[in-house]
């Protein structure tokens, strides 16, 4: 094990005991990439760091379901996936909500760089867009991976991908 | 290595850019990138994006941790979704070669019907079996939406079409299936489906039928099968007829799988092309028609020498040559149609058809409008034998056969042959009460048919008030059925009111138009009302009814003088104060069946110079009026001249006329517009159908009227509606 890997799995073990060091310290390396995808699947800043907040809440216990036979970032993610697809399914908020919230996270941003035109239009992408997008493009899952998150057919995932990139590349080549 | 002649998809172009593409096919993404600019810019974009998932955020809300771990210490906790998920399979079949082709898609059509998503306005009915028998016992099983939930049974209703069901809904009945009761989170019902029926749609309503879930107006539907669990040829054919005029997409889905599912039957695959034409204009039409002339000509080769046909397979070829305009084989398989079966209905139709070219001339009016000059007694005499030999059939060409020897028998103003059609007519019309008000207005003409017309009238409107709940759409509650009953019964009213003031009863026609008045805004029977009033001496009460007719921006310029001269005559200082009150009240009754919609889609319009709209380019922040019509319709034609008036009038008020054709420019289309007088008039091309899609359009003419955002505000508007409407609508 890399001495990295040996950090994470001492991090991992104080968790699990419930020790605010090891909370911590799983918090500074992973938080950052959590809150983003939270962002961006959500389209919400605010929706983002609940997930982020109930996750590292609920950690200590959820960890002992880990069984280390993949990474810990990726069973991490994945959690944190399914914490936004189910805040995205509960919630119902109407579009107009959703695309105010993510205009608030214009100015506001989670990093202090300004947020790219790329990340305003995934923001405004639909719902059922954006989410497979996120999860196939830039988290890297496959479709069957995406299909299984989101509760469709891993031809449905390849469809919507399909869709949402063309979408996507339209409101970025219609930009002034 | 394959030459792409087409551009990669979206995950060809992801893998590329990942470089996880492999061999031949990362060549052939390379050699097409080289010269597609679009996908160049692609994979771009796709790069970009994953490296966005590189990047880690440093969060600014460190008070993030802070909460977590305070919460902590005091106790608090979260439950998270750790479990993995069990991926799903995908439902794409393999498609095998030759006769398992036809048994597969049945499967994939009808487990794409079992998974559909109703969506989260909408609750979920489901079928035990859900592809069942005729004549089978039938579990329904509802999860409420919201609405629903709170009620302790629900009532399940249907419209159950036979194979002799005809398109359209129009007249339709619907049934109470029964009530469902609660059983676990849901209700539950058991029926008996009909052994007559093939397919059915059905909604959920509360027990006072003011809530219901139509499932977002699509209605959940079931197709009945084949004892191999194909769905029945009658019952894809029923669940198209069904779909026409309320979802045409959905139309042509259920068309292609028809054809899909029985492919050696050319009634199947006739019906594609002219769906086709229907749905994706004549553009997109044209281009996909040389393979159904293939599959045409592959018929026509196995089938135009044998002996012995059944009367579908020779009328589906007949329908077939129609629909892909081929009159040489349209006529063959006609003539051999009726030499084979002279007492099928659609034989026997298109005999009524060919007596009616041979026996009644007429001309065409420059006003595209046909006259008729002569009507030779022949075509009624052998018409007599026709109709004997298909009135046994019951078929619904009955109606078509019924309704067109009444019109000529009108046009002949034949008084004997109109009594003898019109009866028949009344019989096997499917939708009396829609005709009542036509039928009866046309006979009053005839004086020897005034008491006949007169008990139809007064029998449409007892039908109308009574509303049988059979005649209650699926999707619409009693309150909407009633007003949309009473819309129905104001014009029979209306000439029931007049007839009667004409006979010298004033005072019963008097009532019944103040009756006909009070069903909506119509100025027309409000100008009646002030004449009956006027005719009885009350002068007061009858300037209260001119002033609205005068109110309303619809009213022809001469109608208003002759008003204010009679207003002159008899005086009234309170006169401008009474139409500016009419206005008011005008006002409020319009926007009362405002019926408020967004419209869905891509909507893309080409102007004559080529150019491409939207909707917002097309509406330009202005209240606009929204006409289809079609160079080729007579019926849509005639209003082009008053739309032509109608815009410059509504130009100063900031609103508009706009007008969407199905065809594409021509000759043909300028001189149409030159002959009717509406050179002006704004024409765009629904060049790839967007319009007639989004806005559910079918037929010509069709009016909509919109508010400045483009939301469509009143829908299916009569051309008398449309100054008032818009006036509502301006500031």
């Amino acid at each position: 094990m890399s001495q990295g890997g040996e950090q994470v799995a001492e991090l991992i073990r104080q968790t699990a005991a419930g020790v605010p060091d090891g909370i911590a310290g799983l918090y500074r390396l992973y938080s950052g990439h959590l809150l983003r995808l939270g962002w961006r699947l959500t389209g919400s800043r605010h929706d983002a760091e609940d997930i982020v907040h109930d996750l590292f809440l609920g950690l200590p216990e959820a960890i002992r379901s880990f069984e280390h036979r993949g990474s810990f970032a990726g069973w991490l993610t994945r959690v944190a996936t399914r914490m936004a697809l189910m805040r995205m399914r509960s919630a119902r908020r109407r579009r107009e909500a959703t695309l105010e919230d993510s205009q608030a996270v214009v100015s506001h941003s989670l990093s202090a760089e300004d947020r790219s035109d790329l990340d305003q239009h995934i923001a405004a992408l639909p719902t059922t867009l954006r989410a497979v997008l996120v999860l196939r493009q830039i988290e890297g899952y496959s479709h069957e991976e995406v299909g299984a998150l989101l509760g469709i057919s891993p031809g449905a995932s390849r469809v919507r991908f399909n869709r949402a990139v063309l979408w996507l590349r339209q409101r970025m080549t219609e930009k002034p | 290595m394959s030459i792409l002649t087409r551009h990669p998809d979206a995950e060809t172009l992801s893998q590329y850019a990942a470089r996880t593409l492999d061999g031949d096919e990362r060549l052939a993404t390379g050699i097409h990138l080289e010269s597609c600019t679009r996908c160049r810019e692609t994979v771009k974009m796709l790069r970009q994006l994953t490296d966005l998932g590189a990047e880690s955020v440093e969060s600014q809300s460190q008070d993030i941790l802070a909460r977590v771990l305070d919460a902590r210490a005091a106790g608090a906790r979260a439950l998270l979704p750790t479990a993995e998920p069990v991926p799903i399979r995908s439902r794409r079949l393999p498609l095998a070669a030759g006769a398992g082709v036809a048994a597969i898609i049945a499967v994939v059509y009808l487990f794409s019907i079992r998974n559909a998503s109703a969506g989260s306005r909408t609750g979920s009915l489901k079928f035990e079996p859900d592809a069942p028998h005729p004549g089978q016992i039938v579990r329904a099983t509802y999860e409420p939406n919201a609405t629903l939930a709170r009620f302790d049974s629900v009532i399940l209703r249907a419209r159950f079409r036979r194979p002799v069901d005809d398109a359209y809904n129009d007249g339709m009945m619907q049934s109470r299936v029964g009530a469902m009761h609660r059983s676990g989170g849901g209700f539950t019902l058991e029926f008996r489906l009909p052994d007559s029926v093939v397919f059915a749609v059905f909604a959920v309503e509360s027990p006072g039928a003011d809530i219901i879930d139509d499932k977002d107006q699509q209605l959940w539907d079931l197709v009945t099968v084949d004892q191999g669990g194909k769905p029945l040829f009658e019952a894809l054919v029923q669940k198209q007829r069904d779909l026409m005029g309320r979802n045409w997409e959905e139309g042509l889905r259920t068309t292609r799988t028809l054809a899909a599912l029985y492919p050696d039957d050319p009634e199947a695959g006739g019906m594609v092309p002219v769906f086709e034409r229907w749905v994706l204009g004549e553009h997109i039409a044209d281009s996909l028609s040389p393979g159904h002339r293939r599959q045409f000509a592959a018929f026509q080769a196995a089938l135009g020498e044998k002996p012995e046909l059944p009367a579908r397979i020779i009328a589906g070829m007949a329908h077939f040559a129609i629909a892909l305009d081929d009159s040489g084989a349209s006529h063959y398989w006609i003539s051999r149609f009726q030499k084979s079966f002279p007492n099928d209905p659609e034989v026997l139709s298109r005999e009524e058809n060919r007596l009616a070219s041979q026996y009644i001339k007429g001309e065409q009016e420059p006003n595209g409008s046909y006259r008729v000059l002569e009507t030779q007694p022949a075509y009624f005499q052998e018409l007599e034998s026709v109709w004997q030999r298909l009135e046994p059939t019951h078929d619904p060409y009955l109606e078509s056969v019924a309704h067109n020897a009444f019109a000529h028998a009108m046009d002949a103003r034949d008084t004997a042959h109109v009594r003898i059609w019109v009866s028949r007519f009344h019989l096997v019309a499917r939708d009396v009460t829609g005709w009542t008000s036509d039928l009866g207005s046309d006979l009053l003409q005839f004086p020897t048919l005034r008491d006949t017309a007169e008990a139809w009238l007064r029998n449409g409107v007892r039908l109308l008030a009574e509303g049988r709940d059979a005649d209650r759409r699926l999707w619409a509650t009693v309150a909407v059925q009633r007003d949309m009953n009473r819309s129905a019964a104001q014009p029979i009213l209306a000439s029931l009111g007049k007839a009667l003031i004409e006979d010298g009863h004033l005072d019963a026609g008097l009532d019944t138009l103040r009756l006909a008045a009070s069903y909506g805004w119509n100025p027309q029977v409000l100008r009646s009302v002030g004449d009956a009033l006027i005719a009885r001496g009350d002068t007061a009460a009858a300037l209260q009814s001119y002033a609205r007719v005068v109110a309303d921006p619809g009213t022809p310029i001469a109608l208003k003088d002759s008003i204010r001269s009679i207003v002159r005559r008899d005086g009234d200082a309170n006169w401008e104060r009474l139409v500016q009150n009419a206005a008011q009240e005008m006002r409020q009754s319009v926007l009362q069946r405002a019926a408020p919609r967004s419209l869905n889609g891509p909507f893309r319009l080409m102007t004559k110079s080529g150019a491409i709209h939207s909707l917002s380019d097309v509406v330009n922040n202005k209240v606009t009026v929204l006409m289809f019509w079609s160079p080729y319709c007579g019926f849509s034609l005639e209003p082009l001249h008053d739309l032509d008036l109608l815009n410059d009038r509504l130009a100063s008020h900031g609103a508009q006329v706009v007008t969407i054709v199905d065809q594409p420019f021509s000759k043909d289309l300028e001189q149409a517009l030159r002959v009717h007088r509406a050179g002006r008039l704004s024409v765009f091309y629904d060049f790839r159908s967007d319009a007639h899609r989004a806005f559910s359009s079918f037929g010509t003419p069709d009016y909509y009227v919109l508010d400045s955002n483009g939301r469509v505000i009143f829908q299916h508007s009569s051309l008398e509606e449309l100054p008032r409407q818009v006036a509502a609508l301006l500031p």
